[in-house]
């Protein structure tokens, strides 16, 4: 009770004491002329106690005055100990500064100019890195949504989890709640509305949807038992594929339509919004529909690798916790299933974390560091200008310190100025952010982001900016407010003016400054200067490929299952091929299947199973080495002889031989790679494959593929499996623009279901690839750019002042003999001084920091020296520019106007 | 401490403070009027002091300073440690 009460009081007090506060600041006038009459009357009584102890009376009055001491300074320090007063001052300082500004137009609209540049583009890569990375994603729950992947023996990378492997992860654990798989995204026909229409399909474990809490639109999602065999009859469509094709009709639930020639009853449509996220690159909608995944026979195996596993934590349990059983789950598999489990691991991440690609992060860190360092280098430049005008304002700093102003209270109020400043510039940044936000948008290929993320200059970003602009406010403002608020030059009322010293301890300043734009900007133009030359290096790759522009890619998704025998598989492809071949302006067609398989080589002890490598196994029509144009270089090629019953034979790129068959003829051995049956999931016996050839090594899938590329050649008809999907290769005579439309006609003549998807030239192929590349070029040019700029406008600045500042020191060496030349030298001399050392720390900076974008380069070094000594001569070229023409102004001074001077 | 010593014995002005002081100290304390309008401020802010425009006996007005509840409970506590602080120091003066 008694506590309750004094809290109260105490309570109250405050209440009066804030009240009080607030009040006095509207009182102020009546404030400080009742302490200038307390005062005053103090002055008053101590007179006249002088005059009784027989002063006489002027005496007494300078005797009072003299004993009380600065009365302006002593009201400052009594006006201070009121509590609002910071905030009086703060209206103050604005309206100053306002004033200071507006009276010098030129320098504000540079310092708001430089500065937004610098502060939008901070905004524009920081509305991405905040999308991509710091809103959390838009599931309930989503901080307990975790991804479940298979390691491979010895760490050596990352595998789907396998089917049978992924009932037991569900059988045994007791750390999720729900655990689903989804098998990734595959082409099929939606037929029984209208036309018959390619979508993407998914089947999905029946809690998959739950993980994510979607929910449904319409009807309901997969339930316990739909993914038993005989009940898996249903299908979940999407929002978009519901609106588009079946005129959002609510009477769509119970429909039968057709799904590669399979009846499925409609059961649910997800909400708007949920997986309609996938967009191809020409930003066209994917249509996409849901099947609830029943493991067929086939697929009860642990050989296949294919799908993605999700799971939710249980409410409580840690991720650490959940890795700890997967750790034993899995070493138990292991023990149980050596044969195709031995050395694995499992690995549990977020899921946020995996949706957010490593490369993706690592260029939105490389932007923002680049973009900050284009701040810092504005920064450094207002931070100069202002510096330049501390000298306008000495005068004024002394009669406000004589006056009674503390230095700190100075401090504050440059600093606000500079806080006027970066305010200004942070208005203008935005305007900026918001023009090359949408301008990135235009440039960024929609694949380099993740589906979920929305990119937009929310609540958080202008946080963000905001923070910025006092940031860059205080960076740009503190060294010069600092610098004009010395003790001595507030005590320079005495001196003439400019002391000769205090001029050389700004100039030293400046010269400090320029040194660290260069060196950011020496930083900043050798990570771009590298970026520009991996891509070119990129450009020159030889796909080793034949004219790759006359070369047509295109994808024929074919409905699983449909063949029931290999003959039947091939000859429905082989009939098409035929009727593209005789189109005029096609030279040759082929077709291309591939997938990873492990080997080992035939007559060698044989390797454990965890041990063995993979190569890419590639199973193709024997025209396609003629229609890429890939050179052979030893043996022979497949042909048409190479067919099923003959021996089987193959064909191998030259790294494969160089790494498997080293000092050795390859021609005649034998390499051991299990087989896939026709029509099954399962890996089956070894089949001894005879190298007949060797051809180079083509690119033919990423020009940055390099020399970790086995490739193993097969005839088709020797090795054919059941696929979703096979490539066709088309080398035209003509341009390839033009067979397009001829190639789909023939298709559809041949097999009206057929549909032909993504038709593109290798060329056009290489330059998709790419495109990551092409973005982290023009972002950081134009980083690079800009503070090139702005380092030689600073550069100009420091030598251009100290100039003007010497204009006397000149005149009397001109006047004692010194030449043009000379003088010019000295200016010169003067001001490269701090670019070397600019160029010097830059270099160990370049050291320390390019190691960031090593894993971004291709074919250069991070510490090319060609690169960073071209960098450094274009800097120090630009430095000399910009040096040389105060120079040369230096060089015309007239000693005799400027001896008088002054 | 000695403001609020000086002002426990009733209304002062900031004269009348500074010529009590050295009164009571004997002419041994003489406070500056650098640090003595600061200090006032401040008290008052805090609530230890309340402050009134009067008249003086010779019909002057000047701003008369007084203790408030705060200011006197601020001065028993300061009376307090600083007998502690003499007290420890003496003690350890003294020992031998």
């Amino acid at each position: 009770m008694a506590l309750a009460q004094s809290l109260l009081r105490f309570s109250t007090m405050r209440l009066i004491q804030f009240v009080r506060r607030f009040l006095a600041l509207f009182r102020k006038e009546t404030i400080d002329r009742d302490m200038a009459e307390e005062m005053r009357f103090h002055l008053n009584q101590r007179t006249a106690d002088n005059v009784a102890d027989g002063v006489p009376a002027d005496e007494a009055r300078y005797a009072a005055l003299r004993q009380f001491g600065n009365v302006a300074s002593i009201q400052e320090r009594a006006r201070e100990q009121r509590g609002w007063v910071w905030l009086e001052y703060f209206v103050q300082d604005i309206g100053y500064g306002v004033r200071m500004l507006r009276k010098n137009p030129g320098f504000t609209t540079v310092a708001v100019l430089t500065l937004g540049l610098g502060i939008g583009a901070n905004t524009a890569i920081f509305s991405y890195v905040n999308g991509v990375m710091l809103k959390p994603l838009p599931y309930a729950n989503a901080d307990r949504i975790v991804r479940l992947t298979e390691i491979l023996p010895e760490g050596k990378g990352y595998d789907p989890p396998s089917p049978l492997n992924y009932l037991d992860w569900e059988k045994q654990n007791t750390v999720f709640d729900r655990l689903a798989c989804y098998d990734g995204l595959r082409r099929g026909i939606l037929a029984g509305v209208g036309a018959p229409l390619s979508v993407l399909v998914s089947r999905v474990s029946p809690q998959y949807f739950d993980i994510f809490n979607d929910g449904v639109a319409l009807g309901r999602t997969f339930a316990p038992g739909d993914d038993q065999p005989g009940n898996d009859q249903v299908i979940i469509l999407t929002h978009s594929l519901w609106q588009s094709q079946f005129g959002a009709d609510p009477q769509v639930i119970g429909r039968s339509i057709s799904i590669d020639s399979k009846p499925h009853t409609v059961i649910g449509v997800l909400p708007q919004g949920a997986w309609d996220g996938w967009r191809l690159p020409n930003n066209s909608p994917n249509f996409h529909v849901f099947l609830p995944l029943a493991f067929t026979q086939e697929e009860k195996t642990r050989d296949a690798h294919f799908f993605e596993v999700d799971a939710r934590l249980k409410p409580g349990v840690s991720i650490e916790q959940a890795q700890a059983q997967m750790d034993t789950i899995s070493a138990r598999l292991a023990h149980a299933y050596p044969e195709s489990d031995k050395g694995r691991g499992i690995k549990v991440e977020f899921f946020a974390d995996t949706i957010v690609a490593a490369k993706l992060r690592q260029s939105l860190y490389l932007l923002m560091a680049a973009a900050g360092m284009v701040l810092l280098i504005a920064c450094a430049n207002i931070a100069n200008l202002t510096l330049a005008r501390g000298v306008v304002r000495e005068r004024e700093v002394a009669i406000r310190a004589s006056l009674g102003a503390g230095r700190w209270r100075l401090v504050r109020q440059f600093l606000t100025e500079s806080l006027l400043l970066s305010t200004g510039g942070s208005v203008f940044g935005m305007g900026v952010g918001w023009i090359s936000l949408s301008g990135l948008k235009m440039i960024i290929y929609p694949g380099m982001l993740p589906a979920v993320a929305t990119i937009t200059m929310d609540g958080q970003v202008l946080l963000f900016t905001l923070i910025l602009s006092v940031l860059t406010g205080v960076i740009c403002g503190l060294a010069p407010a600092l610098q004009a608020t010395r003790p001595e030059a507030m005590a320079s009322m005495k001196e003439a003016g400019s002391g000769l010293s205090a001029g050389r301890r700004r100039q030293r300043m400046r010269s400090i400054l320029a040194s660290i734009e260069v060196m950011l900007a020496f930083v900043l133009l050798t990570g771009a200067g590298l970026l520009l030359r991996s891509f070119f290096n990129l450009q020159k790759v030889d796909m080793r490929v034949d004219d790759p522009a006359k070369v047509i890619v295109a994808w024929m998704p074919v409905p699983d299952k449909r063949f029931s025998t290999p003959e039947l598989f091939l000859g429905y492809y082989h009939q098409i091929a035929d009727r593209l071949r005789a189109l005029p302006g096609v030279s040759d067609v082929s077709l291309r299947d591939g997938s990873s398989r492990f080997f080992q080589i035939a007559d060698k002890p044989p390797v454990d199973q965890a041990n063995r490598q993979a190569c890419d196994f590639t199973m193709v029509t024997p025209l396609y080495f003629r229609t890429l144009g890939v050179r052979l270089i030893k043996g022979r090629l497949l042909n048409d002889r190479d067919v099923k019953g003959a021996p089987p034979v193959t064909v191998i790129n030259e790294t494969m031989a160089r790494k498997y068959f080293p000092d050795q003829d390859p021609i005649g051995k034998r390499i051991l790679i299990p087989d896939m049956p026709f029509g099954e999931k399962h890996l089956g016996r070894e089949i001894p494959w005879e190298v007949v050839g060797v051809i180079v090594d083509a690119r033919a899938s990423s020009p940055r593929k390099t020399d970790d590329h086995l490739g193993v050649y097969v005839t088709i008809e020797q090795s054919p499996r059941s696929t979703n999907v096979l490539q066709l290769y088309i080398r035209s005579a003509i341009d390839p623009a033009l067979l397009q439309q001829a190639m789909r006609n023939a298709v559809y003549e041949s097999e009206p279901e057929q549909i032909v998807m993504n038709i593109t030239t290798m060329e056009q192929m290489k330059g998709a690839f790419t495109v990551g590349e092409r973005f982290h070029l023009v972002m950081l040019g134009i980083f690079a750019s800009v503070a090139l700029v702005l380092a030689m406008i600073g550069i100009y600045g420091v030598v251009s002042y100290s100039v003007t500042q010497r204009t006397h020191e000149i005149g009397i060496r001109a006047a004692l003999g010194a030449n043009s030349g000379n003088i010019m030298g000295l200016v010169l001399r003067s001001g490269m001084a701090p670019v070397v050392l600019g160029l010097l720390i830059g270099l160990a900076g370049v050291f320390g920091l390019t190691r960031f974008v090593s894993s971004l380069l291709f074919g250069v070094g991070e510490h090319d020296p060609i690169t960073i000594a071209a960098v450094a001569l274009i800097l120090a070229a630009v430095a000399l520019i910009a040096c040389f023409i105060p120079a040369r102004r230096a060089a015309k001074v007239d000693p005799s106007v400027a001896l008088r001077c002054e | 401490m000695l403001v609020l010593r000086v002002l426990s014995r009733g209304e002062f002005h900031g004269w009348g403070i500074t010529q009590k002081l050295e009164q009571l100290s004997k002419n041994a304390l003489r406070v500056e009027e650098g640090s003595l309008y600061p200090a006032l401020y401040r008290m008052e802010e805090k609530g230890w002091l309340k402050s009134e425009w009067k008249l003086t006996d010779k019909g002057q007005r000047a701003k008369f300073y007084a203790l408030t509840r705060t200011g006197r409970k601020q001065l028993e506590a300061e009376k307090e440690s600083w007998g502690r602080l003499t007290g420890i120091i003496a003690q350890v003066m003294e020992s031998p």
